[in-house]
């Protein structure tokens, strides 16, 4: 028994290299935003007007029309209807802009899209080389910040989020926190107003049991490194378009098609979180140099 | 130096895989091992590997092992995980090993994880290492962190080889691991000899010539022991002359011998006779060298930091856990020197802890884990 992945038998020279739509009733902004990230990997198209050999996926809202057989399709949760239909049962995955059924919900934007998850024993060494005290605990309460103890300018919000040992931070701003993966300590009502899962930060509501838990943080790699990573995962669940819109473009249309291989090292750099501006992309298409992105692309 | 003539769990008698195990009734999968290999170095990792193969063989399963290069300098270091998420692998299910093999892209994906990029946590300061404090270095540091606990997170489970790993996982991704131990190469082998072996007037330490085993160690353990016993370090590296130079300078050049490269019938030998195993490697990830002491029966004398070595050897049990210091290690010497009885019930308990490791355990918990069979 040697598993396959889903393969179609493709006529020779075609390739599945666009998202097809299907679109009965007008986009909400939340689906306006998720096709917006998908154009960015793959060309958007009405399904209709375009062979279905050439569809590496259909996204489908409430259509009459039924998805072409073999290509597979996410499927928009408008209301209960669409919810029910025979298309979203038979769906590879189902998303909405809020939770419903099995769907993958789909942000409204990326919250923090310059963040990047630091990890405590990399946040110690970051202050180290920056000349900064060993242990600093950041705060965030409303839209003001501290680092240890003293106000920093909005500017300097990110640079907390990203260097302290631990955070408090109860509001809005806590989001900021868990996109720089920091060790946060946070009350009930944000927790529950962000959805936080057990393990994501560590919940008190009294400021100053809050900042006792930061300051032990700062001393147990094992919980913060814990709590750094799983801060950052929700947040990428829940407040990063980018992010869920490649989940949904991977379970959608699987690896990136063979035919475009700078597409395919570009889906696997960003699967690993890691934008086309970083330097190891650089180096990566580097590295591929001249090799044409399509087999039979002239060079000459 | 832990069977690296061949590298294969012994097939002597009772042997706990291939003779004997049932094939009836099992579901066969097709296994790929991935393994990451620095190009000319064969060690425990390399092994380890091979032996796992074997043992889903004999399983029924068909396997097979899949290996690509590595570079662990920082410039190059994405290069193979990248190279390993692009490869294209058709089984029913991959078990990845050490770094940068489980960045291997499968849906059905276990981990056993050896080790991670040690240079990037634990072993950041060593003087091997090139990641410093420089911007670069903190970036490379702080991605190849992210990229671990992406690509570990990945699997359906993550097993690491010691408890060592397990904790370093933790500690520095925030990621679970469960220690799965299997048995060191040579096992069978060792068990048998050393119910007949002697309790002689050596201490034997098979290892790596290099700094992260610090076999000086033994000799200036041996050099302050004041039992007269002789040490005997086998393996080959990068030491070996200056180990050679150093006994000379202890004056203990008539007390320790660096015999090389050995057989692994001569290997079997040394461990049989021996009164004990010295072996005080720094923050070792598993420690074959324990096992197969424990097998042919002898205590361990180590240190206190000496990583997996620690997860077997019980001070006053199964041997001495010292400060490392030469004279805590040689005054354990001598104790044992002076009680070879003592020596006997500490390799009699040591035995008792490693002569129920198998592999068809291990590979039933490994395909069990990635829930294929």
């Amino acid at each position: 028994m040697t598993s396959t992945r889903d393969r179609r038998a493709l006529p020779h020279g075609v390739a599945p290299e666009f998202v097809g739509l299907l679109l009965g009733r007008s986009p909400t902004p939340a689906l306006v935003a998720l096709l917006g990230e998908i154009t960015r990997r793959y060309p958007v198209v009405a399904a209709a007007g375009i062979e279905p050999e050439r569809l590496a996926g259909c996204i489908w809202y409430a259509d009459w029309r039924t998805p072409p057989e073999g290509v597979p399709v996410a499927a928009w949760l408008g209301d209960e209807a669409d919810a029910a239909h025979p298309v979203s049962a038979a769906a590879r995955l189902r998303i909405a802009d809020r939770p419903v059924a099995d769907a993958v919900v789909i942000p409204p934007d990326t919250a923090h899209p310059d963040s990047a998850p630091v990890a405590p024993h990399v946040r110690r060494r970051l202050r180290a080389a920056r000349g900064l005290p060993a242990v600093a605990i950041g705060s965030a309460d409303g839209e003001s910040w501290t680092w240890s103890g003293e106000p920093v300018g909005a500017s300097l919000r990110d640079t907390v989020a990203a260097n302290a040992s631990a955070v408090t931070a109860v509001g809005n701003e806590a989001v900021r926190a868990l996109a720089w993966g920091a060790p946060t300590v946070t009350d009930a009502e944000t927790a529950d107003t962000l959805g936080l899962p057990p393990g994501a930060a560590l919940v008190a509501d009294d400021p100053e049991r809050r900042a006792a838990l930061a300051a032990e943080l700062a001393d147990d790699d094992r919980l913060s490194a814990g709590l750094s990573w799983a801060a950052r995962r929700h947040y990428e669940q829940r407040h990063d378009l980018g992010w869920v819109a490649l989940q949904v473009l991977s379970r959608l249309v699987g690896p990136a098609a063979a035919s475009r291989p700078r597409r395919r090292l570009d889906t696997v750099l960003a699967s690993l979180g890691t934008g086309p501006g970083h330097p190891v992309a650089g180096r990566a298409h580097a590295l591929v140099g001249d090799l044409p992105d399509r087999p039979h692309e002239e060079t000459t | 130096m832990i069977g690296s003539e061949t590298g294969r769990v012994g097939l002597g008698s009772g042997q706990r895989w291939g003779a004997g195990s049932n094939v009836e009734g099992v579901s066969r999968v097709d296994v790929v091992v991935c393994g990451a290999q620095k190009p000319f170095m064969y060690g425990g990792a390399e092994m380890h590997q091979e032996n796992l193969v074997r043992a889903l063989q004999a399983a029924g399963h068909r396997a097979e092992l899949v290996r690509l290069p590595v570079a662990w300098e920082k410039d190059r270091l994405f290069d193979s995980p990248l190279a390993w998420r692009l490869c294209p692998i058709d089984a029913d299910l991959v078990i990845a090993t050490n770094f940068p093999s489980y960045f291997v892209s499968h849906p059905v994906k276990v981990v056993w994880l050896f080790h991670q990029h040690r240079g990037a946590y634990d072993a950041v300061d060593a003087p091997w290492n090139d990641i410093g404090s420089d911007d670069v270095s903190l970036e490379t540091q702080r991605l190849l962190t992210e990229w671990d606990a992406r690509a570990l997170g990945e699997a359906r489970h993550v097993f690491t080889t010691s408890s060592v790993v397990a904790d370093r996982l933790l500690r520095y991704t925030g990621l679970q691991g469960e220690p799965l131990h299997h048995p060191a190469p040579l096992m069978p082998e060792l068990l048998e000899a050393g119910r007949g072996g002697r309790f002689d007037d050596y201490v034997f330490c098979p290892t790596r010539l290099d700094a992260s085993k610090r076999p000086g160690k033994v000799l200036e353990a041996v050099a302050v022991a004041r039992s007269g016993v002789r040490g005997v370090v086998a393996g080959r590296g990068v030491l070996a002359d200056a180990l050679a130079h150093q006994a000379k300078q202890l004056d203990a050049s008539d007390r320790f011998s660096l015999p090389g490269f050995v057989s692994d019938a001569d290997l079997v030998g040394l461990y049989a006779d021996a009164l004990a195993v010295v072996y005080a490697p720094a923050d070792e990830d598993y420690g074959y060298v324990t096992l197969q002491a424990f097998a042919a029966g002898k205590p361990v004398i180590t240190s206190a930091d000496a990583g997996g070595v620690l997860e077997w050897v019980e001070d006053g049990v199964t041997g001495f856990v010292t400060d490392g210091s030469a004279e805590a290690m040689g005054a354990a010497i001598d104790t044992l020197a002076g009680d070879p009885e003592r020596a006997r019930a500490m390799g009699a308990a040591g035995r008792d802890r490693v002569q129920g490791l198998a592999w068809e355990p291990v590979v039933r918990r490994l395909v069990e884990a990635a829930g294929v069979a």
